[in-house]
Formats: C-alpha cells, structure tokens, sequence
C-alpha cells in the first residue's frame, strides 16, 4: 500500500511535468490564434522521427551523448520550421473559420501519418539516449526503480515550461503574443504582424511538442511508430480542456491532475497499464459535464 | 495628407459606405460627426487597414473599393502593420487596452515598431507628464482603471505610435461630462503639438468646438462638408444633422 503511494507520487509526478510540456505547445497556439491544432500529436511524433533520422548521422559523433542532445535541438529547429511553414500554406488562409481548421488539422495529422508510413515503413525504430549514457542507468528511490532519463525528462520539461513563461512575460515577442491574445485587433494597430507572429508561435508550439515527443519517448516505450500521434494528441485535448483552453497555468495544473490520473490507474488496476489510454478521454467527458471551461478557462484569454 | 476616394465599404452584401470622400490636410483637426450606424467607425477602420484584415473567429470579411492616398501613396491594400509603420494611428472605439496587461506594458506596446529606444523613453515622459495619473497607474493591470483613465491610456498608447495622423474613434463614449472636458483639452494639445488629427464622434457640440473641418456622415454617405460657420448658416444642416 505504501509502496503503492510512493510509486504513485514519484512516478506520477515525473510523467505530470512531461504531460505539461506536451499541453503547454497545444494551450500556446490555441491561445494566441485560436487556433485547436489537431496535429499537434503529429509535430510529437514527427520530432521523434527527425530524432531517430538526425540521430543517424551523427553531428558531433554518432552514438555520442552530446550528439543526442544537439540532435534533440536540432530537431525541434527543424520541426518548427516545419510547422511555421505548414501553418502559412495551410491553417493561416481559413483562420476565422474553426471548422475549416479542425478538418484542416486533421488532414496534415493524416498526411504525416501517411508520410511516415511511406518513409519508414510501419516499423518502430529506436528512441532513445545512447545506450552506454548515464541516462540509460535506473535509480531506486524509496524503492521505486526509474530510469534516469524519466526523471531527465522531467526536469527539462519544467525547465524548458519556464523558459516558455519567461519568454512571453520578459521578451518583446512574446508581449506581443499576450496582447494578441487578449484584443488582436488593437494588437494590428500597435503594428504587430499578426501572420509573421502566428507563424512564430506556431513554429514554438511544434518546438515544444518534438521536446515532449522525443523527452516523453525516450523514457518511456523507446521506440516510434506511425500512429505515435494520437495518444499524446487525446492527453494534450483533455489536459487544455481540463485546465481551460488557452491558459498557460491550466496546463502545467491539468498536466500534473491528468498524470497523476494516469498513475494511479497504472499502479493500482491490474492491467492497468493497458487501459491507461481511456483516464484522458474520462477526464475530458467529465470536464465537459461539470465545467466545460475548464479550471483556469476565459476561453481565448493568454493570462501569463 | 490624407485623401478618400469614392470609398465604398460592403459588408455581407449591406452597404456600409457609399461612394465617400474625404480630405485631411497636413496639420488639419478634422471632425467626421453623424448618427450611430452612419458608417463613422467602418470609415476608421478602413483607414486604419483593420476592417480587411483576417483574423481568428471574424467570419465575414467586408470588401473594400476606392482609393485612399497617405502621403501620396495608395494604402487601401496594406496590412493594419504596415500602415501603422507609415504613421496612421488608430486609436479604437471602445479603448480596447490590453486588459491583462499593466499601464506600462500598454504603453510599450504603443512603441512597438519603433527602434529609437531613447525617442521612446522620452515619448514615454511625455505622455506621463500629459497624463500624470497614468504615471500613478503604471504597474496596474489596465481593466483595474476607470473608464476615463482607460480612454487616457488609450490615446497615450496612440501618441506612443509618434503618429503622423492621429484617428480617434469616439473618445467622449460613457465619459462624465468634464471627463469629456479633459479628454478634448488633450486632444488640442496633441493638435498643437503638430499630430494631424481626423476625429470621429456622435457628440456634435465637441466636434464642432474644436475641428477646423467637419464633415456629416449619415447612412455611410458624406452628406455635407465645412468649417464651422459654414454647417451653421444652413439651417436644414444645422436641424437635421446637427441637431442645434
């Protein structure tokens, strides 16, 4: 029983600060665009395969640790740059229509999902750090075994959730996302290039969202595969749904509720690693019920 | 400095504004007065660039045609950015300050396309030594001011732009009366400062207190134009419009 409650609180805790992560690229976009971007599970996933890819050729060394981490940036470079262009060609021309974003969404979740099938075939190559790494050693804390990287992971989630905060409330650029966020037609007659500004933050939601894939990943089932997108695409939904949409402080609150969530059932339900899936989609139903703004939600409001 | 051609405005299918006309000379205050609905705030959001842009959850899109010189140069087609990088500063109806945002943090928003750091600093004492209680407010968020402090912060943020022409949409709207009074005071001051000023209010009487030009706006077309004196020997204007 004991045992039960320290694996919970420590577990549960290392994969919360992930979750977060995962939400805060999801939040960060819808808040500032209004936009809901149904392929934010597919910039996760294809962060992992730009992983595995940049990994191959080996910057700095092949198989080296200071490789990993330079391939781990060099991939959320490219995948932003990825999306920021997805975003320009295909989102920013229907913005004001939300139907036309879900499906368009949806579409280029499909697309990559596709795109990865044909590039890599429906294998499920390796995510992880180099196998003589630190990180691939456990610790046994109070008797819980974890990975050094799980608890890696974590640290640079919460790290990189605040460099993100320091970001909006500190820099230019990002006084400009909280004051589109809150009247974007005053923000246009301030002179903010709303298009360039879209197209910044959206490349930062996918940055963020190749951090949580390749972090979440390589602590966890170490390998990618062409369907990697959806799972993390339902947690990011209910967690921003659960913490209000477009709250920053929703989703590091709704990411440490739905991770917990996740751990107990893992921990508890015989089995329960198997049927983890469906604690995202109960959260989210029951959100919907009782209070469908969420926590923290004012809707489209950006509050630091 | 400004001049409108036959601008014409349709929204949905419902014509906003019709064939209007409009001159601004440089170092003009200029009055654009008229009922609610007759088309004055489109009239400002077309100058500005704001009523083409395209924007999260605006579904319709208003279609613009007619021309609109700054400076000689035809603007109608530019992105709100760009027109606020060559001067035109719209300060909006309704105020619309960030609200989760301090005085301050408003105000450099005003200055957010400048690169004169040291011009803006000193623009930045300026604006406090026109609005000394926006100095006082400096680090409250701005939906914690008063109304009237919030139209303060509103034209602050606007001088913060260094307009060239200033647009101000309605500064009086649910303004005590001598709240109205130190509102327009400012206004001349920036005037005489040497802001081109293109003013648009449903109050006659202060329009017609301090523009040298007023134009009367009804149903999105410009029925009449003129000083003052002018507007004033036509006893139908005077009546029908200006309600004197």
């Amino acid at each position: 029983m004991l045992n039960d409650l320290i694996e919970i609180f420590l577990l549960g805790g290392l994969q919360s600060g992930m979750y977060s992560l995962l939400a805060l690229g999801f939040t960060l976009i819808y808040g500032i665009s209004g936009v809901v971007n149904l392929a934010h599970g597919s910039f996760y996933m294809l962060g992992a395969y730009m992983f595995v890819t940049l990994g191959a050729i080996g910057f700095l060394g092949a198989g080296t640790m200071l490789n990993a981490v330079f391939v781990l940036v060099l991939a959320a470079i490219v995948v932003g740059i990825i999306a920021s262009m997805i975003y320009r060609v295909t989102i920013h021309p229907v913005l004001g229509d939300e139907v036309a974003i879900m499906v368009a969404t949806v579409c280029i979740a499909l697309i990559m999902q596709q795109f990865v099938i044909i590039f890599y075939g429906v294998t499920f190559p390796r995510v992880a750090w180099p196998e003589d790494s630190i990180l691939m050693n456990t610790a046994n804390i109070l008797g819980v075994t974890i990975e050094y990287s799980y608890i890696a992971a974590f640290v640079v989630s919460l790290a990189l959730f605040g460099t993100l905060m320091l970001i909006i409330t500190k820099t230019k650029m990002g006084k400009a996302m909280r004051a589109v966020s809150q009247d974007v037609e005053a923000a246009m007659l301030m002179g903010i290039n709303t298009e360039r500004l879209y197209m910044l933050t959206m490349g930062l939601s996918a940055m963020l969202a190749t951090f949580a894939g390749i972090l979440i990943t390589s602590s966890t089932t170490k390998s990618a595969g062409a369907w990697m997108w959806l799972q993390p695409l339902a947690l990011s939904f209910a967690i921003v749904i659960l913490g209000g949409l477009g709250s920053i402080k929703g989703s590091l609150i709704g990411g440490f509720i739905l991770g917990y969530a996740e751990q107990t059932v893992k921990t508890t339900v015989p089995e329960g690693g198997a049927i983890v899936g469906v604690v995202p989609l109960i959260v989210m139903v029951l959100v919907l019920l009782l209070r469908p703004k969420g926590l923290f939600g004012k809707r489209v409001e950006l509050e630091e | 400095m400004l001049e409108v051609q036959d601008l014409t405005v349709h929204y949905d299918g419902a014509m906003a504004l019709n064939r209007v006309n409009l001159e601004v000379g440089d170092g003009q205050f200029v009055g654009v007065v008229g009922p609610n609905g007759s088309g004055k705030s489109t009239l400002l959001r077309a100058l500005s660039g704001i009523l083409t842009e395209v924007e999260p959850g605006k579904k319709e899109r208003p279609s613009l045609s007619g021309s609109i010189l700054f400076e000689g140069k035809e603007i109608s087609k530019l992105k709100a950015w760009q027109i606020t990088k060559l001067g035109i500063i719209h300060c909006p109806e309704r105020r619309r300050p960030f609200a989760e945002m301090t005085t301050l943090e408003n105000l450099e928003m005003g200055a957010y396309l400048r690169k004169d750091k040291k011009d803006v600093r000193k623009d930045l004492e300026r604006v406090y030594e026109l609005f000394p209680i926006l100095k006082e407010r400096a680090n409250q968020m701005s939906r914690t001011l008063s109304g009237g402090e919030q139209q303060m912060l509103a034209i602050a943020r606007a001088l913060m732009s260094k307009p060239k022409l200033l647009l101000i949409d309605e500064p009086s709207l649910g303004l005590a009366p001598i709240l109205k009074e130190t509102v327009l005071k400012t206004i001349k001051e920036i005037w005489s400062s040497g802001v081109t000023i293109l003013l648009v209010e449903q109050d006659v009487a202060i329009t017609l207190a301090t523009a040298q030009k007023i134009y009367i706006l009804a149903h999105g077309r410009m029925v009449t134009h003129g000083a003052k004196e002018e507007l004033m020997k036509d006893r139908d204007i005077r009546e029908v419009y200006l309600g004197l």
